[in-house]
């Protein structure tokens, strides 16, 4: 069953150079219980679709069209009265640096207890009591309830930044790359923390990042986006075995413990400006790519069963092959 | 943190310790710089005198008055009586009041006191809220207007502000009396009234810069990761602004505030109180600076320094109190 | 395009020397050796060596600058009027008539287009009786309560506002940059001592002190104009100190100094003119505090009584403001005028220079 469906979203930026579009027709849904990773490079607009969900994108960005289905009624329909009872409440998000996302100069434990003030009718003792055993429950202890963010680790700000965004027990997380400011050993720890959490709690969750390893743990689905649009989607196993899109190719070759050969590819080239993008965006990197490339958009093409491409040529002897090399 | 409450009176302490050092400097370059000028402090009045004929032995009066500036003795006692006669409150005689300098001041600082609390309240309350309100709207017609404004308010010399103010309230429109009535008890409802001209004066300008303070203050904040932390919270956006922007974005500004007490506010003061007729402190220093009355302006701009070397002191507390992440060092 | 060489420099140098001794000449009605003159001289040939001519030098840099405040409207405004103020300082003084002479037939004279009703003496009855009297274009600002033109004060006192201002705020700036660059040059004891006494000075308030030294020492404008640079050059030196610091760890100077270089050399050669651009910005900003201060110590009657200061005009014409409101008006206006220009100039200078700081 769906839990959140986004449809065609665009978000645009609307900046003095031109018209940034940093998302644009980005599709996907989010099953009850799943984990759904977004990944892709850096500017491909991960955290923008994330924030795009939530109505949180602030000057000079605007949500342009698409529908964001939560519970059955769009989420662009509401007010800001009832989108603010939606966020922290229903949808949390926690985000990439916890030191700069936590406010400096007040206790992590006020931090935590300030969705619960607003969303739930609680007593301040029952406020306090429960945001307490949260800290305890993400293993931080219960004394650094009145410490500074500057007075804890990173690792620790990440967990206190989960535990303020379970305050309420929503529905839906949203990690936007959580652990890409940890160390390995604390990221691995914080994977734990969070799944466990995650199963406890019977949440779904999008999780962005671009470590292939960590999709690999813990996705159930993927979507893989660049320069704003979706790539490909599909089952974390499809992506891995049988990719067939020349992105996705492209990154499982940049990566050591995914290519059955030694050979590392990188994708040659950098994310293109996305002012005036023109036919599909990634034809000016991909080496597959073929005149009509530059003119027309595929938006999406089945592949299999739940399993979307969008490459004009996914089914071509090339890809297919190149698909076979690269795939676990 | 215990820790932490031991290293903060270390600090106090520290701060304290250093401030004594500047405020001894204070004193010497004061001396230094009343031992350079041409001629004895006395030399003026005694013309004064000699002219009027009042006294009958000018060389009397002469020795006199050396003997109570301790001018006869050499300039290391000379030196150690002006500090110790401080140290002792003993801040000399007013020449032209005949009244010691001490209780000239402690009859009329309350006059400055409340100028310049007056104006402060003023200048803060409004100069907080449309700094805020201009960084919450930033771009837009209202911040514009805001900007230059605050640049204008910046800009316009005090003192002919008040001039402005007299002309078009006083004598034009006869809404206010042209002179501060001093029989009015301090902080009474007509006294307030009496005060609204000149606390605009000095008020005005103070208001300004502070405006630009928290504005710029505001627009670092409102970039800060944690603000969209606290939208996602679902937190009301004035919330947002009030709660998690405005804490931030107050800490520079305090002590911005404090530190411009010295250079804006009493030099302001000085001038609106010259204006209005307010018996301040100023006013006091500006008749004794023409009635040639050392001891009186030399008191004066001590208080000013000392004032200020509190305020100093005053805003490094305040930041370690409202900055949980500075460190005592 | 032609080359500019040193040479040139230093004979532009020795025309604007001769220049300025020759307008000080004509226009100060020959004080040929005021000590103001020489201070101009020596100005002149430093604002040459260490601004126009590095400017000149770096065109590059000059022009990406100079683009980047021409952005901002408000500056531009701001530098427009000031030019107009510096025209008017150097050449209206031709043009207008002597500030302090005297015409008692038509003291009082409102400004054109304004008329009041004033009692005025009658020659032929010998009383006085009341009469409308309205400006004219002879005295288009109107005249004082003397009887003396106040376009001809004010042009006069542009004149000791920018002499001031600039003066002063250079002095300011040189006592600043010594103390600043030898305070994070040769650190230690040497940087505690100064900025311990830096920190005694910034502790005085600015202008009780300025009145306090005035008072003591008499009030002459070539004195006055010392004592404001004397005293106000704490912020500079705290801000060039802080910029030499963190220049002295930077690769060029460590490089030089590996190669040699002694102290004084990478003093000029490299630390000066790296603090130039925020030397700008310090002097644009600092020269409106230094007029108001001026203008505020004349205000009050500690000014030099031999100049037409704005501030003098103004605390002549404060006193009748029933009567020639406009004495009160006007040099206000001006002097508003003037430091509004200076901020507005300064703060889209600092914007160009560096859109981060916060000075
Ligand atoms: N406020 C803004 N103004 C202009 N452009 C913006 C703004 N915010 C984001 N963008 C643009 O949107 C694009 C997508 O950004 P986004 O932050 O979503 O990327 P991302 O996939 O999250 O990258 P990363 O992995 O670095 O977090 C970028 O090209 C960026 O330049
Ligand atoms: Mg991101």
């Amino acid at each position: 069953m769906n839990i959140l469906e986004v449809k065609q979203l665009k978000t645009y930026f609307f900046t003095r150079r031109g018209i940034v579009k940093a998302v644009d027709d980005v599709s996907f849904d989010l099953q009850k219980g799943e984990v759904l990773c977004l990944v892709g490079e850096s500017g491909s607009g991960k955290t923008v679709s994330a924030l795009s969900i939530l109505g949180l994108i602030d000057l000079p960005g605007r949500i342009m069209g698409g529908e964001v289905i939560f519970d059955g009624k769009d989420l662009r329909q509401y007010t800001p009265r009832q989108l603010r009872n939606i966020r922290g409440k229903r949808i949390a998000m926690i985000f990439q640096d916890p030191k700069e996302s936590l406010n400096p100069v007040f206790t992590i434990g006020v931090q935590i207890m300030e969705p619960m003030k607003i969303h739930l009718k609680l007593s301040d003792k029952e406020t306090k009591e429960k945001a307490t055993s949260l800290l305890e429950r993400v293993g931080i202890p219960k004394e650094r309830f009145f410490s500074y963010p500057h007075e804890l680790s990173g690792g620790m700000n990440q967990r206190a930044m989960i535990a303020m965004a379970l305050a309420c027990d929503p529905e839906i997380l949203i990690a936007d790359e959580p652990t890409s400011a940890l160390d390995v050993t604390t990221q691995a720890l914080f994977l734990e923390v969070l799944m466990d959490l995650k199963k406890e709690r019977g949440m779904s969750m999008i999780f962005i990042t671009h470590d292939l390893g960590i999709v690999a743990e813990i996705a159930d689905r993927v979507v893989v986006m660049y320069a704003g649009r979706v790539m490909e989607k599909a089952e974390v196993t499809q992506i891995f075995e049988n990719p067939r899109h020349p992105y996705t190719i492209g990154l499982l070759n940049s990566l050591p413990n995914f290519t059955k050969k030694k050979k590392l590819m990188p994708i040659p080239g950098q994310i293109p400006s996305l002012i005036d993008l023109r036919g599909c965006v990634f034809h000016t990197r991909c080496r597959f790519a073929k005149e009509i490339c530059a003119k027309v958009i595929l938006q999406e093409a089945t592949v299999d069963e739940g399993h979307l491409s969008a490459c004009l040529f996914h089914d071509s002897q090339e890809i297919v092959k190149a698909s076979k090399e690269v795939g676990v | 943190m215990p820790g932490k409450k031991a290293s903060m009176g270390e600090y106090i302490a520290r701060r304290l310790f250093y401030s004594l050092i500047i405020a001894w400097g204070i004193l010497t370059i004061t001396f230094i710089l009343l031992r350079l000028a041409p001629g004895s402090p006395a030399d003026n009045y005694l013309a004064n005198i000699a002219a009027s004929g009042r006294a009958r032995d000018i060389a009397q009066v002469q020795a006199a008055i050396d003997a109570r500036y301790g001018l006869d003795k050499p300039l290391y006692l000379q030196y150690a009586d002006y500090i110790s006669n401080l140290l002792h409150g003993n801040l000399g005689w007013s020449l032209s009041t005949s009244l010691p300098v001490s209780e000239l001041l402690s009859k009329h600082w309350i006059y400055s006191f409340e100028l310049i609390f007056l104006s402060t309240v003023f200048a803060v309350l409004i100069g907080v809220s449309i700094g805020i309100y201009s960084a919450v709207k930033q771009r837009t017609k209202a911040d514009y207007a805001v900007t230059v404004f605050s640049f204008m308010g910046i800009s316009i010399p005090n003192f002919w502000l008040g001039i402005m103010l007299i002309l078009i309230f006083s004598v034009k429109l006869g809404l206010f009396k042209t002179y501060y009535d001093t029989s009015l008890p301090l902080f009474s409802l007509e006294n307030l009234k009496a005060m609204t001209l000149p606390v605009i004066t000095l008020g005005s300008g103070m208001l300004a810069g502070y405006s630009r303070y928290v504005r710029s203050a505001a627009l670092d904040n409102l970039r800060k990761d944690f603000v969209r932390t606290a939208r996602a919270k679902g937190l009301p956006e004035r919330t947002v602004i009030l709660k998690h922007v405005f804490r931030n974005a107050m800490l520079p500004v305090i002590t911005i505030i404090m530190l411009d007490m010295s250079g804006v506010v009493f030099g302001g003061a000085y001038l609106t109180e010259i204006i209005f007729g307010i018996p301040g402190l100023g006013r006091i220093s500006f008749n004794a600076i023409f009635a040639d009355d050392y001891a009186v302006v030399v008191a004066v701009t001590l208080i000013g320094a000392v004032v200020t070397l509190i305020f100093n002191l005053l805003a490094d507390i305040a930041y370690t109190y409202l900055d949980p992440r500075v460190r005592y060092v | 395009m032609f080359k500019l060489s040193r040479k040139l420099i230093f004979v532009t140098i020795i025309a604007v020397i001769i220049a300025t001794i020759a307008i000080d000449f004509f226009a100060m009605s020959g004080k040929l050796l005021s000590p103001l003159g020489y201070f101009y001289a020596f100005f002149s040939v430093f604002m040459l060596l260490y601004v126009v001519y590095p400017l000149y030098k770096n065109r590059r840099l000059t022009s990406y600058y100079w683009e980047r405040t021409r952005k901002n409207r408000l500056a531009m405004l701001g530098l427009f009027f000031i030019v107009f103020l510096v025209i008017l300082a150097i050449a209206g003084p031709f043009f207008t008539q002597d500030p302090n002479h005297v015409n008692f037939e038509e003291k009082n004279l409102p400004p054109v287009g304004f008329t009041t009703s004033q009692s005025v003496y009658d020659s032929q009855t010998g009383s006085l009786r009341n009469a409308e009297i309205s400006g004219t274009w002879k005295h288009p600002l109107g005249m004082d309560d003397k009887g003396r033109d106040i376009l001809a004060m004010l042009v006069s006192g542009a004149r000791v506002s920018l002499q001031v201002g600039l003066v002063a705020t250079f002095i300011a700036l040189i006592i600043g940059v010594i103390i600043g660059v030898s305070s994070a040059y040769f650190g230690g004891m040497v940087d505690n001592i100064l900025m311990r006494f830096t920190d005694i000075m910034m502790t005085f308030p600015f202008f009780l002190l300025l009145v306090f030294i005035v008072f003591i020492f008499g009030a002459d404008l070539t004195l006055i104009i010392l004592i404001i640079g004397m005293t106000g050059w704490t912020g500079a030196a705290r801000i060039v100190r802080s910029e030499a610091l963190s220049l002295r760890t930077r690769e060029f100077v460590l490089a030089s100094r590996a190669l040699g270089a002694s102290d004084a050399r990478i003093i000029f050669r490299h630390l000066i003119p790296n603090v130039m651009g925020t030397l700008i910005v310090i002097a644009t900003l600092s020269i409106p505090g230094v007029i108001l201060a001026e203008a505020a110590l004349s205000f009050i009657g500690l000014g030099d009584p031999t100049v037409a200061s704005w501030g003098r005009i103004l605390n002549a014409g404060q006193d009748n403001l029933e009567t020639t409101w406009w004495v009160a008006v006007e040099p206000g206006i001006m002097l508003f005028l003037t430091v509004l220009s200076f901020n507005f100039l300064g703060d889209g200078l600092r914007d160009a220079f560096d859109p981060m700081s916060e000075l």
